[in-house]
């Protein structure tokens, strides 16, 4: 798992890529605290996915912890560009719901 | 039935075998070598997607929660494809524990404040599989899943 991150109209975009797994989704959600949770980070957050092939529920639990933690301060999170499989386990976690999808990360961008 | 029980007289069905002993990089090379079978043997891609996930989600808790210090799970995953039935068994010498009537449900439809973190591995299992089931025997945890790869079943909505 790699993570790349910019920003873009004052909006972090994190681009992880390759596996988000048992394995690896400590090393994310280390990165996701490092950029977007404590006293400086940022509230306007894109995960773009197109890069990824692959999360497991440790890795979605990460992202229920950024959700709410954005919340709590009034910011936001837009998730983009998932892959199909990927989606699915979201839709099935009724992640769809309670999180902002888009298909690109243009439309993810034009939500803030 | 993985083959090596000699069940159905099903020699040729082509067979996956993996043993873990101890940790999480272990799981992942797994992971990796049942995606390779998968492919190998024509799996689409969206199938050999939720037949890892679900061998991923069930054998990390057995990793994480299903033995008591200092032991090894020993976990053994089997896979065979047979009839266009993706069949995987996986076996361990931990803790019994039924996942499937012992994992707590998660609620899919409470808000984001009153959404527990994590629980959910065990769900998009139940999901994500055509069946599902557990038996403890001989002191192991034995788990089958089973997937169908017809035609009818590639991109039905969940």
């Amino acid at each position: 798992m790699n993570l790349t991150d910019e920003t873009k109209n004052g909006v972090l975009v994190l681009s992880p890529q390759g596996r988000i797994d048992t394995r690896t989704s400590s090393e994310f959600e280390q990165a996701v605290m490092a950029h977007a949770i404590g006293p400086d980070g940022a509230t306007q957050v894109v995960v773009n996915f197109g890069g990824l092939d692959y999360i497991n529920s440790t890795g979605m639990r990460v992202l229920l912890i950024l959700a709410k933690r954005l919340a709590g301060v009034k910011g936001k999170l837009v998730l983009c560009e998932m892959k199909e499989h990927i989606l699915e386990v979201f839709k099935i976690s009724g992640f769809n719901q309670i999180l902002t999808i888009t298909d690109t990360e243009a439309d993810a961008l034009g939500r803030f | 039935m993985a083959p090596r029980r000699g069940s159905g007289g099903r020699a040729e069905a082509p067979t996956f075998s993996f043993k873990l002993e101890k940790d999480l990089s272990e799981l992942s090379q797994m992971l990796v070598a049942l995606e390779e079978f998968a492919e190998t043997h024509g799996v689409p891609p969206l199938q050999t997607q939720r037949i890892t996930l679900s061998v991923d989600e069930l054998v990390t808790n057995v990793i994480k929660y299903g033995t008591r210090e200092h032991e090894h799970p020993h976990i053994h995953v089997w896979a065979t494809i047979v009839d266009d039935t993706f069949n995987i068994e996986i076996e361990d010498h931990g803790i019994p524990f039924d996942p499937f009537h012992e994992a707590p449900v998660p609620d899919t439809t409470l808000p984001l404040e009153e959404r527990p973190i994590g629980g959910l591995g065990v769900f998009l299992v139940q999901s994500l599989m055509t069946t599902t089931n557990y038996v403890r025997i001989k002191g192991r945890n034995r788990i089958t899943l089973t997937r169908s790869l017809t035609a009818g079943d590639q991109e039905e909505a969940q």
